[in-house]
């Protein structure tokens, strides 16, 4: 039997993503695909496999290669992130378990959301200029107003990254 | 070179591949090393393995026909390095013993 749930999560709240896949395979629903928002799973063995995701720069084979040769699977890519999951083994599964791997992960998801955040903050701009240099347009104070919510949230977002990086650097 | 300290991961990685191995068993042999303190999770060690290879300190040994499993080995160098941190851990755990007088 499957199922598809029906799920947003936003790219600074990974882990809680992963908790929740995880809360699923307690419930017998182990993830067959994800997509943005789907997620489609299959009742199987509550708490047979257990879930991780990556924001990855390097997909080459090399490193799928490998990941499978340590028992995990790839069930997913979706944009950078890729869906893993291994069989319950009893402990915690994840892909990082050290300070430097785990900081340099987040890293790399706080260069992709800054590079997002300053093409966002370009159009915000560029549209601030060109309400006030044309002719008013109700349009061009909605466009404006949908780029400033994009910043804002992008902006939380890195802020969010870096609590999780401050709070690494803590706990070791 | 004589200033180099490696980490713990870096250190057992090391002595793991004085034999040949792939991914997997250098994660068991750490682990059985090191009485399962320490772990190296998959992506972890990938990491630690490319930059080891970057240093080269280890090398990724030709791939047999058909077989996706890479193996890696320790080179010259990286025994080199791994001799000098056993230097510098005997020193630690001299010191140590002299001056908690636990011998």
């Amino acid at each position: 039997m499957t199922k598809t749930f029906f799920k947003l999560f936003f790219v600074w709240d990974y882990e809680k993503e992963e908790q929740w896949l995880n809360e699923m395979s307690k419930k017998g629903w182990q993830l067959v695909s994800p997509g943005l928002g789907f997620y489609k799973f299959k009742k199987d063995t509550p708490n047979k496999y257990n879930y991780a995701l990556e924001f990855v720069s390097d997909n080459s084979n090399d490193y799928i290669d490998f990941l499978e040769e340590t028992g995990i699977e790839v069930i997913g890519k979706y944009f950078n992130w890729n869906y893993y999951r291994k069989l319950n083994d009893g402990k915690p599964f994840e892909i990082y378990n050290d300070q430097e791997s785990k900081i340099s992960h987040l890293e790399r998801i706080k260069r992709f959301l800054t590079v997002f955040l300053v093409i966002e903050g370009f159009f915000l701009f560029y549209n601030i200029i060109d309400m006030f240099t044309s002719d008013f347009d109700k349009y061009d104070l909605y466009s404006t107003f949908i780029f400033l919510i994009i910043v804002l949230l992008f902006t939380y977002g890195i802020y969010r990254i870096d609590t999780i990086i401050k709070k690494i650097k803590k706990i070791n | 070179m004589e200033n180099i300290t490696l980490t713990e991961a870096y250190y057992y990685i090391l002595l793991s591949l004085f034999e040949p191995l792939h991914g997997y068993g250098i994660m068991q042999k750490v682990e059985t090393m090191s009485n399962g303190r320490l772990t190296l999770a998959a992506g972890t060690l990938y990491g630690a393995l490319t930059s080891l290879i970057d240093k080269e300190w280890i090398e990724a040994l030709p791939q047999e026909k058909g077989s996706r499993k890479k193996e890696y080995i320790i080179t010259a160098l990286g025994k080199e390095i791994a001799k000098i941190e056993l230097k510098r851990l005997e020193e630690l755990v001299a010191n140590g013993k002299k001056i908690m007088e636990v011998i």
